[in-house]
């Protein structure tokens, strides 16, 4: 157990040297600097910097981490050793090393610094309106100090940094690294996790990157877990993964992937992948992959796939794969548009696959075949499905019809209707056996827009009939109504009015049977402002004469960003508020921290959701 | 042997954390004159000794009134001088507001609020892309754009 205590401590020492070694790529001094965590900006005060050859010095500065844009802007002077530059903006990208100044006179000028920057550049837009000195000061975590480093992963480092937590000043640091940045990994080798639970042992994550420019990337990772230090585990004292992961460029449209898995319990895999692209419309990859699964022997596949797109001919894909124990998977699909509105789509696959624990072949034949026409009044398509098993000697064809007549409003535009029916046929055919049976759904729906009785009252309903036809007789026919009145009261409290009406009858011969329900709800709504925003329901069952049940979503603003949520549901049948969910959450940019409390499970949970 | 390994292990630890951490940091001063607002709107509203702006836009039409450009600062101890400038879509100044002098008495005030505006005759005006800047004692402080488009 010493042993590892003192491999944890070591191992994070080592990690945090390791991490500090990050390069910058902006280092700022100023008289005043804050870092907004949540929305991931600096804004700073009398500033100095470096920008390539250049010292700049200005009066204010902005930077969106995010949206990677940097703007310093009041008094800029950008000095080099032969040249000295006036301006009131400065726009920056210290990544490109290009930059563009702006100044104000008789009309505004620009000048771009540096390479590969426009001729005519024009005056960017949208300047970073929001970032401000108060804005961030109403963030849940920022800091505050002279000087702040911007390493070339979009880490921020600050010195001297008095940290705030919702406002209130915390401790000192020398040196602190707040933000997460971008993930981008740098080559060599990293610690990426030690971690010791009661329940898991002892697990430590390494890795090793590989980086040659764009042409070779390799990427190496071991999950070690040690489980002797358990108490009462009855599995394997350790297990060791070893995976691996690279790629080669090799000249332009061909690329070469390597992928490998080894782990201690027995099993492994290796893939080899070749891309090649053959001009614009062709493109092709070549792979060989081994498979050791735990107790079962190993398999080897080749394997080639072809992808052409030829434009107004179609796209086609190709692809086939063969395995040593004679296994092998084939596909085709053919999909193309044409004469405007019919789209085609062929999809075949044929497999022959070894049945686990025996010696014995699976064999499918699938295929679809699919013809679609749109246009602006209907639609309408056909499909057919096939489905052959080779081994077991049964077929399954399946045709289908599919019709509908997209929304269309009429009378003066105030109502709106749509049709749909679909027809689908399936055979079966099972040794010397044939089984078939139909089924035809046809849907009508009609509904209204907003009839309006005054200004602040309005009416509208939804009707809609469905019949379900099969060879069994196994019959329905359904209907729905549902009537919605609103009544707006003053500017932001709705009164609302529910009434729906539903009936499901089954056909059978002569008998007719079936249920009907019937829903009243009303409902109030209160929103005069996105900082309040609530609503109450009840609903009542007319048919039964008895009260169902009541929701309410109470939602406003409390402080500074801090919103309170809460969910009701009371339920009238049993007599008890069945279900209340609390939440205060904090906004704060890119995450949000809630305090739950849900009394269906009893729980309180402190959530820190990223956004 | 662990004595070996976990002496400097716990060194090295220590001398990071320790690197780190620090109680007696004093927080940069507040920065004076700091821009809360600036916001491009149709009306401004005077209550008590503050201006208030309607609603911020960036697209408007010449024909519905003047353009104001309303600029709230905060903590203001000393005297400074206001400029607003604005430039037509070809980038040509089309107007420039003389300094005006805030705070004379220097005293402290927590929160100045200013604005200037623009207006139109019929028809004489460019549309497209305008551009106002605001100076304080000449040094740029912000710059808001707005669509300017007949009916």
């Amino acid at each position: 157990m010493r042993k590892i205590i003192c491999l944890v401590i070591f191992c994070c020492a080592v990690l945090s040297w390791g991490r500090a070694a990050e390069k910058v790529l902006l280092e700022l001094q100023g008289d005043f600097l804050a870092y907004s965590y949540d929305h991931n900006q600096i804004y700073g005060e009398g500033l100095t910097f470096t920008f390539g050859p250049y010292s700049v010095s200005c009066q204010r500065l902005k930077i969106d981490l995010a949206s990677r844009a940097f703007y310093a802007f009041g008094d800029v002077e950008v000095e080099s050793v032969d040249k000295t530059f006036h301006a009131d903006e400065f726009f920056f990208n210290p990544q490109e090393q290009r930059a563009l100044l702006v100044t104000y006179t008789e009309e505004f000028q620009i000048q771009v610094i540096g390479e590969g920057g426009e001729e005519s550049p024009s005056l960017p837009r949208g300047v970073l309106e929001d970032i401000s000195l108060s804005q961030i000061r109403q963030s849940f975590l920022y800091f505050t100090c002279h000087t702040v480093q911007v390493t070339e992963d979009f880490q921020v480092l600050g010195e001297g940094v008095v940290l705030y937590l919702e406002g209130f000043e915390s401790v000192g640091f020398k040196k602190f690294k707040l933000s997460s940045g971008l993930k981008q990994r740098m080559s060599g080798f990293s610690l990426d996790k030690i971690w010791f639970t009661k329940s898991q042992g002892l697990i430590i994550k390494g890795s090793h990157l590989i980086r040659s420019g764009d042409k070779v990337n390799s990427l190496t990772q071991v999950n070690y877990e040690e489980r002797s230090v358990l108490k009462n585990y009855t599995g394997p004292d350790r297990q060791l993964d070893l995976l691996n992961s690279t790629s080669l460029l090799l000249g332009k449209g061909s690329n070469l992937s390597l992928a490998g898995n080894y782990n201690t319990s027995g099993l492994w895999n290796a893939s080899l992948v070749w891309n090649r692209r053959w001009g614009e419309r062709v493109n092709t990859s070549f792979d060989f992959s081994y498979n050791k699964p735990i107790n079962y022997r190993g398999e080897a596949w080749f394997g080639v796939m072809s992808t052409v797109s030829g434009g107004k001919y179609g796209e086609l894909s190709v692809s086939g794969r063969y395995e040593l124990q004679n296994q092998f998977l084939g596909n085709l699909i053919y999909g193309n548009t044409f004469l405007n509105n019919f789209n085609l789509l062929l999809n075949t696959t044929y497999s022959r696959i070894k049945i686990v624990g025996s010696d014995e072949f699976s064999e499918i034949l699938t295929g679809g075949l699919s013809l679609a026409y749109n246009s602006r009044i209907f639609n309408l398509s056909t499909d057919y499905y096939l489905n052959y098993d080779l081994f077991g000697s049964q077929l399954l064809s399946q045709p289908q019809l599919r019709f509908g007549i997209n929304p269309f409003s009429f009378y003066g535009g105030i109502l709106i209707a749509s049709l749909t029916n679909v027809f689908i046929y399936n055979h079966l055919v099972f040794n010397d056996t044939h089984d078939s049976n139909y089924s035809n759904n046809v849907i009508f729906s009609l509904s209204t827009q907003p009839i309006y009785f005054r200004k602040n009252i309005f009416f509208s309903i939804n009707v809609s009939a469905e019949q379900f036809l099969e060879k069994e007789n196994r019959n329905f026919t359904s209907g729905g109504f549902i009537g919605n009145l609103t009544y707006e009261v003053v500017r932001g409290l709705f009164l609302e009015g529910f009434y729906s009406l539903q009936s499901r009858r089954r056909t059978r011969n002569w008998l007719i049977e079936g249920t009907t329900n019937q829903d009243l709800s009303a409902l109030v709504r209160l929103n005069p402002s996105p900082a309040l925003n609530t609503w109450i329901s009840v609903s009542y069952d007319p048919k039964n004469a008895e009260w169902r049940q009541s929701f309410a979503d109470i939602s406003f603003e409390i402080i500074k960003k801090w919103r309170f949520h809460s969910l009701f549901h009371y339920d009238f049948m049993l007599d008890k508020l069945n279900n209340v969910d609390l939440y205060l959450v904090r906004e704060a940019g890119r995450f949000q921290l809630r305090f739950v409390y849900r009394s269906l499970s009893k729980q309180f949970v402190v959530e820190l959701i990223p956004r | 042997m662990n004595r070996i390994i976990s002496l400097p292990a716990i060194l090295l630890t220590i001398g990071f954390m320790g690197s780190c951490l620090s109680f007696r940091i004093q927080p940069p001063a507040e920065p004076e004159n700091q821009v809360e607002s600036i916001v491009l709107c149709k009306t401004i509203e005077q209550r008590e000794d503050l201006l208030f702006p309607g609603e911020s836009l960036v697209e408007f039409n010449p024909a519905e009134g003047p353009i104001h450009c309303y600029v709230r600062l905060k903590y203001v101890s000393r005297a400074i001088r206001l400029r607003w400038k604005w430039y037509a879509p070809g980038g040509g100044l089309f107007r420039e507001t003389k300094e005006v002098t805030v705070n004379r008495d220097l005293v402290y005030l927590e929160t100045v609020t200013a604005s200037d505006h623009i207006a139109f005759e019929q028809e004489e005006y460019e549309e497209g892309r305008w551009t106002v800047v605001i100076l304080v004692n000449g040094d740029l402080i912000g710059r808001r754009t707005f669509q300017l488009a007949g009916d």
